[in-house]
């Protein structure tokens, strides 16, 4: 027995000095004192022990065990004492640190609020899950109506759903305060559909509503057309073409001149020389009935715009998918 | 909405380049997603008759046919199996070029010499796919080309994303009546003139509706010893230009005097209609009915049922029955032309997962008072095109009549909304040229234009015919923040 732990002392004390690393260190570390190493299975072997042995096999495996601890602790203090000594050269170039930046989608649309911030419209919000009131009903959507199937909606439950518009914030507004209402309600929408280069489940719109006396379709065409101009310069011209909200009456959706080919005629806007840009209106005498506004007072306006889609155009990016990806590559070019 | 320029030039002296129209119909609120041009160019294909057909000596598959084409003999190579003599049919002659640039060259097929080749209607380009050759009417002179033998132009088919405010706009009258505002000029309804005989169709049979909350109105005629049969080729293209599949000349002139006036009407084999009965009937809780398509449906409570004496025969508005449908041996035919309200539809159609011609405009509002030029348009034609006798006399059950909204002309509050300084006679002639009537300050809504109820209505109407664009950008707001 005794020669046995001569010999495992030996062994260690040769395996000690041959260690140059600090993975040599843990490795050796490892082997003797982990809960499987040897000391520990020395101690595990206590029971097959003739008990008369036991008190100096005991004795002999602790002396080992304090040897060995003696020895890796003096060999860690070295580690530790050799890196404190280490060197900084401060003339090396400074690493530069990663620096994180504004999301595209977060920076077309802080270019919108600035827009209509300076036009003394007020920013509102409101919540992603909505329920039917707010999302249809208020908004003059009747029940069962084909054009509530204009918009796939994801529901949570019969009444609860994920908005498919941000015109829900209207409501909301328009129920706290009286007009005169001029706001902006961006936001991240919802929508059954499966993406593809120009689908998502969900995109950001920016609502807008301006509630007054004598608020007129010309004040909502020059607004909208002002805002082109300082999106995307001097010649870019907006055309309205009627068409159909329930909440707004008359409707119409607004293009911009293709900003590629500045109205000429490219693959983009198909040949037409016009992009879609989103819908907009005069608000339905329905929805101020449904706020206790009167309809025969006041008048306003609304309009909406894709944030997604206005970024697309922006640094003419041809898959909205790319902005949900995260990808930095992606992203750090902007 | 598929709409075809040719069709439409029915109702109005169009001149106007289709693709303008297209621009122009967008700007007024009828979105032109595309403008699909339907050209037949094939001039080296001629009407010809097949004179023999004999099996190919080194094919089993195959049959050598002799055609002639007026001038000259040909012998041609052909696979399909629906060949026989005596047909008249379309040769294209050596050097034709076919749909997909397919050309005909002389070749030999399995050592037996073709001298041309005789077409299916997929190989000119009328089709996706054919299941033989293209069988011509007997009565087409042979020798002459097939695009002058069936007066073929090329036409241009719009295809409009309606919304769903527009029911009228669903159907070639209704997108006339639009354009007919555009280039200024009336549309011109094909005039009825019915040659009525026999008996009074009430003695035939007799209608009672139940439920009129679903159903305001019934009307029918009864024509009797209709032949049935294939439809002429002008009725055919027409709807086959806007995608819909030819069945017999009873259902294909339903289905062209929906797509004519938007109205849904359902044709029922006469004698199948037990007890000379029309009963308009809410279903009972989990009532089982199977439509035409052979499908049997759970119907839940409330749906609007049409029954004979004994049992369903449609479900109203959505889709006719198996066992009253018209076939190869129907004789007499029951004519329907109903009206059934939105609300119902909407929420019928959505219980059973149905969407049809007949559901898409009933649930968006058809017509109630528009079913009876629906009815005897489809009659008239089956009386000329399958030699129908046409009882005396509409059958009509309406117990309520929906009379047509009037709605004051606000031409102050109308000028306010839009930021415009239009006069009241502007707006008048803008609202007349849509087919709504103005007296004094009161403007008469007809029953196809169920979106229109109030002052924003009426504005969205001069705002789209006046033009968005033509409305002046007001900037004082703009100036006020030294934008």
């Amino acid at each position: 027995m005794k020669k046995n732990f001569k010999d495992l002392q030996t062994a260690f004390s040769e395996e000690i000095v041959k260690v140059k690393t600090v993975q040599e260190f843990e490795a050796i570390r490892i082997k003797y004192l982990s809960k499987k190493g040897v000391i520990q299975e020395l101690y595990a072997s206590m029971p097959q022990i003739d008990p008369k042995d036991r008190p100096t096999f005991g004795k002999e495996v602790n002396d080992l065990r304090q040897y060995v601890e003696k020895k890796i602790g003096e060999l860690k203090t070295q580690f530790e004492k050799k890196k404190s000594k280490e060197v900084l050269d401060f003339t090396l170039p400074g690493r530069m640190p990663f620096v994180g930046r504004k999301h595209p989608l977060t920076q077309v649309l802080d270019e919108v609020k600035r827009f209509f911030l300076q036009l003394g419209f007020s920013i509102a919000d409101g919540p992603d899950v909505e329920t039917d009131y707010y999302n249809f009903t208020a908004l003059n959507f009747p029940k069962n109506h084909p054009a509530r199937a204009m918009q796939d909606t994801l529901f949570i439950s019969d009444a609860v759903l994920l908005r498919t518009h941000t015109s829900p914030v209207q409501i909301r507004t328009m129920q706290k305060q009286p007009p005169p209402i001029r706001i902006i309600a961006p936001g991240r929408v919802y929508r059954r559909d499966t993406p593809d280069a120009s689908h998502s489940p969900f995109f950001h719109q920016v609502e807008g509503l301006y509630v007054d006396k004598g608020v007129s379709f010309a004040d909502l065409r020059a607004i909208i057309q002002e805002f082109a101009k300082y999106l995307f310069g001097d010649d870019i011209h907006v055309r309205f073409r009627p068409s159909f909200f329930p909440f707004t009456e008359p409707s119409m959706e607004y293009d911009f001149n293709c900003i590629f080919c500045r109205g000429k005629g490219c693959k983009v806007c198909k040949y037409t020389g016009w992009v879609e840009i989103s819908g907009a209106g005069m608000v339905h005498p329905n929805v101020f009935k449904a706020v206790d506004y009167d309809p025969a007072i006041y008048t306003g306006y609304a309009f909406g715009m894709g944030i997604d889609r206005i970024a697309m155009l922006r640094y003419n990016i041809d898959d909205i998918r790319l902005f949900f990806e995260n990808d930095l590559r992606f992203l750090q070019q902007f | 909405m598929k709409i075809s320029y040719n069709w439409l030039k029915e109702y109005l002296d169009l001149k106007i380049d289709p693709r303008q129209l297209a621009d122009r119909l967008s700007l007024i609120g009828l979105e032109v997603e595309e403008v699909i041009e339907s050209k037949f160019d094939f001039p080296q294909v001629v009407v010809g008759q097949v004179l023999n057909v004999e099996p190919h000596p080194h094919a089993d598959k195959l049959s050598l046919c002799q055609v002639t084409t007026g001038d000259e003999e040909l012998t041609i190579v052909c696979g399909a199996p629906n060949v026989h003599a005596g047909q008249v049919v379309p040769i294209a002659k050596i050097g034709a070029v076919l749909s997909q640039g397919l050309k005909i060259h002389k070749t030999k097929i399995r050592e037996v010499e073709s001298e041309g080749m005789i077409c299916s209607r997929a190989e000119l380009g009328l089709e996706e796919h054919s299941e033989g050759i293209w069988v011509l009417s007997d009565n087409l002179p042979v020798g002459v080309p097939l695009d002058k033998a069936l007066q073929l132009e090329t036409d241009y088919i719009f295809d409009i994303a309606v919304t769903p405010n527009r029911p009228d706009c669903l159907s070639h009258i209704g997108i006339a009546r639009e354009v007919g505002a555009l280039v200024n000029q009336q549309v011109k309804i094909p005039a009825i003139q019915l040659q009525e005989t026999g008996q009074n169709a009430a003695e035939q049979i007799e209608i009672e509706i139940k439920t009129p909350a679903g159903c305001p109105r019934y009307s029918a005629r009864v024509i009797r010893n209709v032949r049935i049969g294939e439809s002429p080729s002008w009725l055919v293209r027409r709807l086959e230009a806007v995608g819909m599949r030819p069945i017999n000349n009873i259902v294909d002139i339903t289905n062209y005097v929906l797509l004519e006036t938007g109205h849904p009407l359902h044709a029922f084999d006469y004698d199948l209609i037990q007890g000379k009965k029309i009963i308009v009937r809410e279903s009972h809780q989990a009532e089982k009915f199977t439509t035409l398509d052979d499908k049997e449906r759970i119907l839940n409570e409330g749906t609007v049922l049409i029954c004979d004496a004994k049992e369903p025969v449609a479900i109203g508005g959505i889709m006719g029955g198996l066992n009253s449908e018209v076939g190869t041996q129907t004789q007499h035919v029951l004519l329907e032309s109903a009206y059934f309200t939105p609300e119902s539809i909407q929420i019928s159609a959505r219980y059973l997962g149905l969407s049809t011609e007949a559901s898409q405009r009933f649930e968006r509002g058809a017509d109630p008072n528009g079913n009876i030029y629906a009815l005897e348009r489809a009659a008239q034609l089956m009386s000329e095109l399958a030699g129908g006798e046409i009882l005396k006399g509409v059958v009509d059950a309406y117990p309520k009549v929906i009379e047509k909204r009037v709605i004051p002309l606000q031409v102050e509050q109308i000028n306010n909304l839009l930021g415009t300084s239009l006069t009241k006679q502007e707006m008048r002639d803008i609202l007349e040229g849509i087919d709504l009537k103005v007296e004094g300050n009161q403007i008469t809504v007809p029953t196809f234009r169920p979106d229109l109820h109030g002052v924003a209505d009426i504005a969205e109407e001069v705002a789209r015919h006046y033009g968005l664009d033509h409305i002046e950008p007001r900037n004082q707001f703009l100036i006020d923040y030294n934008v």
